[in-house]
């Protein structure tokens, strides 16, 4: 277990080097940059925050384009060049490019996500740090409404199956999976903090804040964790061991609770893994509606804003979180499934 | 280090807002699902007419004014702010040596106690207030405003604003290397005076001393701490606030500065700054009494405004911004060549199919008023008289078109493609202005949207046909619209280019007298509206909503409103407080 363990951790590095360079790729790709704005800055101060961060690099214009560093060139100059050495041109970007990502991967290397390219007063690490407990904080929260509902009203359905409080949970399901949280969030608020002034509309200032968002944000999986709770039970409960476990004239209560529960739970628990880090991006939605300081927003703010070193942070620490989520949960199912061995 | 930033620090939430008023949707997609809720809700009667959207007396306690920031700013260092969420938190802890009239934005005696001008209006002579004190107990001198000028012109610091200072004498000189320090226009005669030449004379100078690199940061901090000399731990001011605390994408809070020169006429204890750019988060805030005013930078959602117009605490005032059109004008391939767009009868054809009141009225319906110029209409009241512009006329516009030789019996209008940056608004507008042009013109156009930074890119490199865009004015002064159409304007999106207009343009600004400098203008303005590289939509206006126990607030051309001068009004009666 703990050699499976420690061979599962080292292959993590790989997959993060790919989640690294692919997002990079797609960030340099990106029509667009940082410092493109409504107004233009002067092309003398734009080049001054490229070489910054990097987005321009003087040797590899020494090196390819040299007609680049003529001081005081303006930005018609610098496409009229570019455009009559596209070929050099190419290159030069290309340089710019390895060069940019060394330095960023030299920086990761570090655990230093780099400066923000947007927010010029703040590093990412602080944005992370910030934003990255209170989105777990969230999630935790979402999680636990997921399974408390979810357990539930899988469990009820299975006991009751065919009778009217199988229905009704597993309409509430269905009504669940299908109403997207842009939608809940609103009208939750609408009649829990405007109309019955019970819980306060947004922001995160202490456990009434959480009640709201946290329910949205777990809705859609507490419906599938009923579902799946439900599918799992009907077909465990039909297995040999349960039939065994009534045979010695067990209790039902004991029969669901200690046998038939254990099994019926791996579906649940493969499914989590997942589910944590889809709560992590699902927060995106919800840290705007209920204005949250989370780190989710960032997903699309800092693409948006071409904010490369903020954006590429993000889906990394989200590719983190989500390749220890299905590592723990592989872990779990060993110890819950005596079928599932170690290699 | 973890609890500092999430903030739990656990306030009993109690409901601010006691009175049930009629309720709004709070987001157009959850209308149809709303209507299922809803309509049981209001049967069971829980609403009472209200003349307000939030409560009518203030549900918060404290001398504190609660507001909304905006999105997370980019920089609240003077010299690097960029963006008007980190503006306005820096406006309000740093001060120039002028500051803003809170009615008009003209420019007020700030650390500068008084003044010299010269008769041309390029030399300049400061005193300082020797009361002017940083928030560390030392004084504000001369030195600092030379060496904090200078070092937004520095190109190492990369200031976006940089350009505002190239019109000091060598500014621009510097900022490239081609001169020395010392030969910038700017120089501390001694602690108290400061002596400022410039390039050519600036007759909005002294009002742009108020704005954000013309302020001073204190040498010594920023020299200790780097880029993080803007964390509350590091900070010093000089503002009649001060930065006490900041958490990333959540609040900032500012408090009374202490060693303020004009500590006594500021009313606030504190003021926090509420940060989220989402406008129905900040709507439902303001509703239930947790903010006292929602923001310059975050507006009620177009959906809200018929319904917030009958409201006492929505406010509208017009703004210092104008909506147009651009068209791209270069010649540079030879499908640019071949674009219709290039002959002025073409243009004029479609301003004046544009019916700009319909779309004032109908589309954007937030108070904008129809533009037939650039130069917003705020500069009527200060006496400047714009051109006539083209008037509504389809039939007018059929004949010019069928002149230039296209319509029944010439040739076919190829389409055109009309870029937008993605935005509900913008595409309402676009298509208004689509169905107009093929309805009366049979002109077809192809509604393009991109998303900001792609629109941007596109547009200052010249990627577009015809294109939206939207100016708001930096000064108040007509040369911030006219100076976008120069010739050599960066801004010049269009590549327009006429003498005339750029000579009259810089003869006004040599132009002492405003209302010899307005004709001036107007003169060339008649040009611009002439050959028509744009078409001008309406004029923007900003709608607000604002606690009825705010004071101090007036509606400014540049939606700027000085803390400075915000006080909230003693209540007529304690508020009632509802425990759950």
């Amino acid at each position: 277990m703990g050699r499976f363990i420690f061979r599962r951790v080292l292959g993590l590095f790989p997959i993060l080097l790919v989640v690294f360079t692919m997002s990079f790729i797609l960030m340099r790709a990106a029509p667009g940059g940082p410092f493109d704005a409504e107004k233009p800055v002067p092309a003398e101060v734009k080049r001054n925050l490229e070489r910054q961060y990097h987005m321009r690099e003087p040797w590899c214009e020494a090196r390819f384009l040299p007609a680049l560093q003529e001081p005081g060139l303006s930005t018609e100059a610098e496409r009229q060049i570019r455009a009559e050495h596209a070929g050099a041109s190419r290159i030069e970007q290309l340089c710019t490019g390895v060069f940019q990502y060394g330095w960023m991967l030299s920086n990761y290397v570090r655990g230093d996500f780099g400066p923000s390219y947007k927010y010029k007063d703040r590093s990412v690490n602080e944005f992370i740090r910030s934003g990255l407990p209170v989105t777990m904080q969230l999630g935790l929260v979402a999680v636990c409404f997921a399974l408390l509902i979810g357990l539930g009203a899988g469990l009820i359905a299975a006991i009751k199956q065919n009778e009217w409080q199988d229905h009704a949970s597993m309409g509430a399901a269905l009504l669940g999976i299908s109403v997207p949280n842009f939608v809940l969030g609103p009208v939750l608020i609408f009649i829990f903090s405007l109309t019955l002034l019970w819980l306060p509309p947004a922001r995160w200032d202490g456990w009434q804040y959480m009640i709201l968002p946290g329910f949205t944000l777990g809705s859609v999986y507490a419906a599938y964790i009923a579902r799946l709770t439900r599918g799992g039970m009907l077909e465990v409960v039909r297995q040999d061991y349960i039939r065994t476990a009534r045979a010695k004239g067990l209790s039902e209560k004991l029969v669901i609770l200690r046998h038939a529960m254990r099994g019926g739970m791996l579906p649940v628990v493969s499914y989590l893994g997942p589910a944590l880090a889809g709560l992590f991006t699902g927060s995106i939605v919800i840290e705007r509606i209920f204005n949250i300081p989370g780190m989710g927003r960032y997903f699309i703010d800092a693409a948006l804003n071409r904010d490369i070193t903020l954006a590429m942070a993000v889906v990394v620490v989200n590719a983190v979180f989500l390749l220890v989520a299905n590592l723990v949960v592989d872990v779990v199912l060993g110890l819950l499934d005596p079928r599932v061995r170690y290699e | 280090m973890i609890p500092q930033v999430i903030l739990l620090r656990p306030q009993p939430w109690s409901p601010r807002a006691p009175q049930r008023r009629e309720i709004p949707l709070p987001l157009p997609l959850s209308r149809l699902v709303l209507l299922a809720f809803g309509a049981s809700l209001v049967l069971s009667g829980c609403r009472t007419e209200s003349s307000t959207f939030g409560p009518a007396q203030r549900a918060r306690d404290g001398n504190v004014f609660y507001l909304g920031g905006g999105s997370e700013p980019e920089s609240i260092d003077p010299g690097k702010a960029y963006d008007s969420p980190g503006l306005g938190v820096t406006r309000n802890i740093f001060e120039g040596l002028m500051r803003y009239d809170p009615r008009t934005l003209d420019p007020l005696p700030g650390v500068a106690a008084s003044y010299e001008k010269s008769e041309d209006g390029t030399h300049y002579l400061f005193l300082l207030r020797r009361e002017a004190r940083w928030s560390d107990g030392s004084p504000v001198t001369a030195h600092d405003f030379e060496w904090s000028w200078k070092r937004v012109l520095r190109p190492e610091t990369a200031a976006q604003y940089a350009a505002l200072l190239w019109d000091l004498k060598n500014g621009r000189a510097f900022a490239e290397g081609r001169v020395p320090e010392e030969a910038v226009g700017v120089k501390a005669l001694d602690d108290h005076t400061l002596e400022v030449t410039l390039e050519r004379p600036i007759p909005w100078f002294l009002e742009v001393l108020s704005f954000g690199p013309f302020t001073p940061v204190h040498r010594g901090a920023v020299e200790a701490h780097g880029t993080n000399w803007t964390r509350p731990e590091n900070i010093v001011t000089n503002g009649p606030f001060h930065l006490s605390r900041w958490v990333i994408s959540y609040q900032i809070e500012l408090v009374k500065s202490e060693t303020y020169w004009g500590k006594d006429e500021v009313s606030l204890d504190k003021a926090v700054f509420v940060i989220s750019d989402d406008a129905h988060a900040m709507m439902r805030l303001f509703r239930a009494g947790e903010l006292d005013w929602i923001g310059s930078d975050v507006a009620p959602p177009q959906e809200y405004l018929s319904f917030l117009k009958t409201k006492d605490d929505f406010h509208t005032s017009q703004s210092l911004a104008t909506y147009y059109l651009i068209f791209n004008l270069r010649e540079e391939t030879p499908a640019q060549r071949a674009s219709p767009l290039l002959d002025k009868r073409v243009r004029k054809a479609l301003d004046m199919a544009v019916d700009k009141d319909a779309i004032v009225q109908f589309v954007t319906r937030g108070g904008q008023r129809a533009a037939r110029s650039i130069v917003p209409d705020y500069f009527l009241e200060r006496g400047y008289r714009p051109p006539p512009g083209n008037a509504y006329d389809p039939q007018g516009a059929r004949d010019l078109l069928a002149a230039a030789g296209y319509g029944p019996g010439g040739k076919p209008f190829p389409v055109i493609e009309f870029t937008y940056n993605t935005n509900e608004s913008h595409r309402q507008v676009a298509e208004a202005i689509q169905q107009m042009w093929r309805k009366e013109l049979g002109i077809h156009v192809q509604l393009v949207n991109q998303e900001w930074k792609v629109f941007m890119s596109n547009r200052n490199e010249g990627y577009f046909q015809l294109s939206r865009a939207g100016w708001t004015g930096d000064f108040q002064d007509p040369y911030s619209f006219l100076a976008l159409f120069l010739g050599d304007a960066d801004m010049n999106a269009s590549r327009w280019k006429n003498e005339e207009y750029d000579r009259l343009v810089d003869q006004a600004l040599a132009e002492q007298d405003q209302q010899k400098r307005y004709e001036l203008y107007a003169r060339a303005e008649a040009i611009l509206l002439d050959e028509l590289p744009i078409i001008p939509i309406y004029f923007y206006s900003s709608n607000t909503l604002l606690g009825s126990w705010v004071g101090g607030y007036h509606p400014t051309p540049q939606n700027i409103h000085p803390l400075r001068d915000i006080r909230l009004l003693p209540q007529d009666r304690p508020v009632a407080r509802e425990t759950p």
